[in-house]
This record gives C-alpha cells, sequence and structure tokens, in this order.
C-alpha cells in the first residue's frame, strides 16, 4: 500500500489516533513519519500541525474525488483535460481554483454575462455602494442619513426576496 | 527608399472572434449523448432561424456528408479540426456570407465564430455577440458569477473568447525573427500559431496571433491586446518590405518567378504552392504584381486538398490532384480581358 501522505512511498508504519469513540487509521512511509517528528523536534509548528491534520481528516487522501452530477473522477479530468459538465466546477472546486490561477493570472470573471446575471450583478453594486453610504455617515454620526439608507437597503433586500421566491 | 503601403489588409489576412458556450442543463461533451447532441442542434438552429434573406443559415450535420466536403468546411476556416474528430454528432451552421458559423457539439456545445476579412476584429466581435445573444435567448448558457463562462476545458472559462487575426510575415519569416516575436507575444498572454491553429504549421508565412487568457479581462480589453500586438507586426513586417534597395531585386525576382510558376506549371503540389502563394501575396500587396489582394486570398481556400480534389472529381480528364491545382489556380489569376 503506498503512503497516504506522500502517496510515493511504500506504508511501513500504521497510526492510529483516537478521537472520544472514533478511531482513524492511517498508512504512512517512514520518511513522512520522520518528518512529522522533525518539525516537532524544531518547534516547526505549521508543518507538525499540517501533517497532524491530514493524518485526522476524516477522508482519507486517496479517495477518489467525483463529481456527483456526471461521474467525472479529477483524475480522469487530469488525462483528458475536459470536465464533464458544469457541476465539475464546484466538485473540483479545490483542485481547479490554482489551476485556473495559474493558467489566467486571475480568479474573478470579467466581461459579458447573461441578461438575469446582468440585474443580479447591478442590485448587489447597489447595494454594497448604499452599505458604503450608511458606514460613512455613521461613522460622521449623520444618523438621520444613515437611517434613510438602512431602509432603503432594506426594501431592496426585499424586492430581491420577492424576486427569487415570489408568493 | 519608402516602405510599401501597408495598413492592415496588406498583411492581416483575416480577423475572428469564436465564443465557447454550453447549455445550462446538459453535461458538456455530446460524444456518447446522441439525443443531446440533436437537442444542441436544434435549438442552435430555432435560434438562428433566418428572419430577413442575409440572415440565412446553412445546417451542416457532419455524419451526413463526404471526408471531402467535411475537409473543405475545415479548409474555409469554418470548422475546426476537434469538430472533424467529433464528426458522429458534430454538425455546423454557417450563414450564407460565411461571416459566421456555429459549431455544435465539438467540446463544447457552441462554438460561435464571426471571421472577417483584413483588420476587423472589433466587427468580428460583434457579429459574434449578436449571434450569441439570439443563442442564448433559446436557452441559457452555463454561467458563474465568479467564473464566468463554464467551459469544458478550463483554458477556455471566463469569457469563453478567442480573438485571433492571421497575419502574412514573410519578411519576419525570412529573417529569421518569428522566434523572438513568439518570446515576446508569450509574455504578453497571447499566442502564435499556425494557419489552422493549435499544432499546426506555419504553412505560407501565415501566422494566427490569439488571446491565451481567457479568464480576468474583459472581451474588450482581450481584443485590445490582440489588436496591439498584430499592429506591432504589421508595422514591423512593413518595414522590411522596401523596394528600392539592394536586396530588393532579389525580392522582385523571387516574386516574379513565383508568379510564373503559378501560371504556367502543369503540376503543383501543396507545400510547393503555399511556397509560391506566399511570394504572390507579398507581391501583389507591394503592388509588384497586378494581381488583386482578394483573388489571391480567394486561393489561400480553393487551391488546398479538399477543394482541388472536388474539382477533379468534377472533371474527367484531370489525370491527378496536383494537375488539377494548377488548373484551379490558373483559371483564377488569368488575366481578365476588359
Amino acid at each position: 500500500m503506498l503512503c497516504e501522505e506522500c502517496r510515493k512511498n511504500i506504508a511501513t508504519v500504521v497510526i492510529t489516533v483516537l478521537t472520544g469513540n472514533e478511531s482513524t487509521t492511517r498508512h504512512l512511509c517512514q520518511e513522512c513519519v520522520e518528518k512529522m517528528e522533525t518539525s516537532f523536534a524544531k518547534g516547526d509548528m505549521p508543518t507538525f500541525l499540517s501533517s497532524l491534520l491530514s493524518i485526522l481528516s476524516k477522508e482519507p487522501r486517496e479517495a477518489v474525488v467525483r463529481c456527483d452530477a456526471c461521474g467525472l473522477s479529477y483524475e480522469e479530468f487530469q488525462s483528458t483535460g475536459k470536465l464533464g459538465c458544469a457541476h465539475c466546477y464546484s466538485a473540483f472546486c479545490d483542485q481547479l481554483k490554482p489551476l485556473l490561477l495559474r493558467v489566467h493570472g486571475r480568479s474573478q470573471h470579467a466581461g459579458r454575462m447573461p441578461a438575469n446575471h446582468r440585474e443580479e450583478r447591478a442590485l448587489a453594486e447597489c447595494l454594497q455602494a448604499l452599505k458604503t453610504r450608511m458606514e460613512q455617515a455613521v461613522l460622521l454620526e449623520n444618523f438621520e442619513e444613515a437611517a434613510s439608507i438602512r431602509d432603503e437597503i432594506r426594501a431592496l433586500v426585499d424586492k430581491q426576496n420577492a424576486e427569487v421566491n415570489p408568493k | 527608399m519608402k516602405p510599401a503601403v501597408s495598413q492592415g489588409g496588406e498583411i492581416v489576412v483575416s480577423s475572428r472572434v469564436r465564443l465557447a458556450r454550453n447549455y445550462h442543463d446538459l453535461p458538456f461533451s455530446n460524444v456518447d449523448h446522441p439525443e443531446n447532441a440533436q437537442l444542441c442542434i436544434d435549438r442552435a438552429r430555432q435560434a438562428l432561424e433566418g428572419i430577413s434573406p442575409d440572415d440565412r443559415y446553412a445546417l451542416y450535420k457532419l455524419r451526413e456528408m463526404n471526408k471531402m466536403d467535411q475537409l473543405s468546411l475545415m479548409e474555409r476556416h469554418l470548422i475546426s479540426r476537434d469538430l472533424l474528430q467529433h464528426s458522429e454528432v458534430g454538425a455546423a451552421l454557417v450563414r450564407d456570407d460565411q461571416r459566421i458559423s456555429v459549431m455544435v457539439n465539438e467540446e463544447d456545445h457552441l462554438r460561435i465564430q464571426a471571421m472577417l476579412n483584413g483588420f476587423a476584429l472589433l466587427d468580428a466581435a460583434m457579429l459574434a455577440f449578436k449571434a450569441e445573444d439570439r443563442l442564448a435567448a433559446v436557452c441559457d448558457f452555463s454561467f458563474d458569477n465568479q467564473l464566468g463562462y463554464l467551459t469544458a476545458c478550463p483554458t477556455n472559462t471566463g469569457t469563453g473568447m478567442r480573438a485571433s487575426l492571421m497575419l502574412h510575415l514573410p519578411m519576419l519569416t525570412r529573417r529569421k525573427q518569428m522566434g523572438n516575436v513568439s518570446q515576446t507575444v508569450a509574455k504578453l498572454g497571447l499566442t502564435i500559431r499556425g494557419i489552422y491553429g493549435e499544432g499546426s504549421e506555419a504553412l505560407g508565412d501565415l501566422y494566427q496571433v490569439s488571446n491565451q487568457v481567457t479568464l480576468g479581462r474583459t472581451e474588450n480589453e482581450i481584443i485590445e491586446a490582440v489588436m496591439a500586438v498584430g499592429q506591432q507586426l504589421i508595422d514591423m513586417e512593413s518595414a522590411l518590405r522596401v523596394r528600392g534597395d539592394k536586396d530588393s531585386l532579389d525580392l522582385e525576382d523571387g516574386v516574379w518567378r513565383s508568379y510564373g510558376a503559378l501560371r504556367f506549371a502543369r503540376q503543383m503540389e501543396s507545400g510547393e504552392f503555399m511556397e509560391h502563394w506566399s511570394n504572390l501575396r507579398l507581391g501583389a500587396a507591394m503592388g509588384i504584381l497586378p494581381v488583386p489582394l482578394s483573388i489571391v486570398d480567394d486561393l489561400l481556400t480553393i487551391a488546398q486538398d479538399a477543394h482541388v480534389k472536388k474539382f477533379k472529381h468534377s472533371d474527367a480528364n484531370l489525370v491527378s490532384t496536383d494537375q488539377a491545382r494548377c488548373v484551379v489556380i490558373q483559371t483564377k489569376l488569368e488575366p481578365k480581358e476588359v
């Protein structure tokens, strides 16, 4: 069996961690165990804690990450370079984020959007602007203006909720 | 010693914008889902149903076409090489004027493409966006507020847009400057490829400059970046297209020799044709040869293999494809009587 930490060497050490009534068993190689011990001995707490957390994590690292909607695994995506469906973007979110950043250098879309998203975005921007104005009014102790902006915000939020959940 | 006239069309053969889009309710690949593939074709066809006579689209289903007809669509740049890989489910809707084509069931459900002659990237983008609006009216596309349009390959995520210019750069190629140019262009988030896109050769000294990055930049920013690099390449190429210096006799000699070969040869294979074609275009653009650029650019399509083979089938007297190519070229280049 391969080491669950580095997934390169053969696992020769079995570590069982008891938490309350639950036990978690992990198979590690000598090298990874030594790394953990060294980081603890050197007082390198971040490295030690991350190793420990990885052992404690409920999901073993070798578990195959799959998209619930189309069934594609991340490994299959890695071999073809093609995602199976729109849901793959959320299923593989942790893996895709750094990949997208590496390819594009940015992670927030700019540019065209479908008409329904345009309205949503405009409303969100409007709400953000009102909140900023309200905070400034509070800082200047202009409470009357702050209260009126607060009412404006409430009205907008109510309108937004009514559109999302029509009666 | 003056640089020859060289604004846009003399160097930029065509401008192209393509948008990758997927319907929100279907998995990306339709290769194993013929019923979804048909649904995508039906939706696209319904969306583009002609309103006026100059806005009619023809539907080409690849599996109903022979290989030669499929390849000739690729030679016209109306479909990609990748669509040919998906020929069981792939289709294309092509507007009658061939300025807009929509590939259906390629890597993404839709690849909306607008292509214009010369340096006209903004106009091409406008055409593509108009077609996109009509397609989106029938069914929503996959879209995420943070990541933008969701595509099968993460390299297209965001705008899903590829803006490209096809440039004819014979002088830069001869002076062996294309290696440096590629490196500089890569630093700007753009890329240079051959005539048929990714992985293809720069036949005929033709290069496609396009954006690599699609996420985090607006369509305008992408178009401006491609146009800025395009303009720089136009300026660099123009500066080398000089007449009247000691090298120009060699240049003119090469151009006329190619013209002679194209007018009078009896058989010509495609690699040799592309070499002469490059000289022909250079000669026409610099005013050395009495040939309009529009004819030169037509030749680029109609003298390619699939077109020529189709022509050969129509004439029993032609014994080879390379002979047929010469007939096609010479019919086009023959001086017209006034």
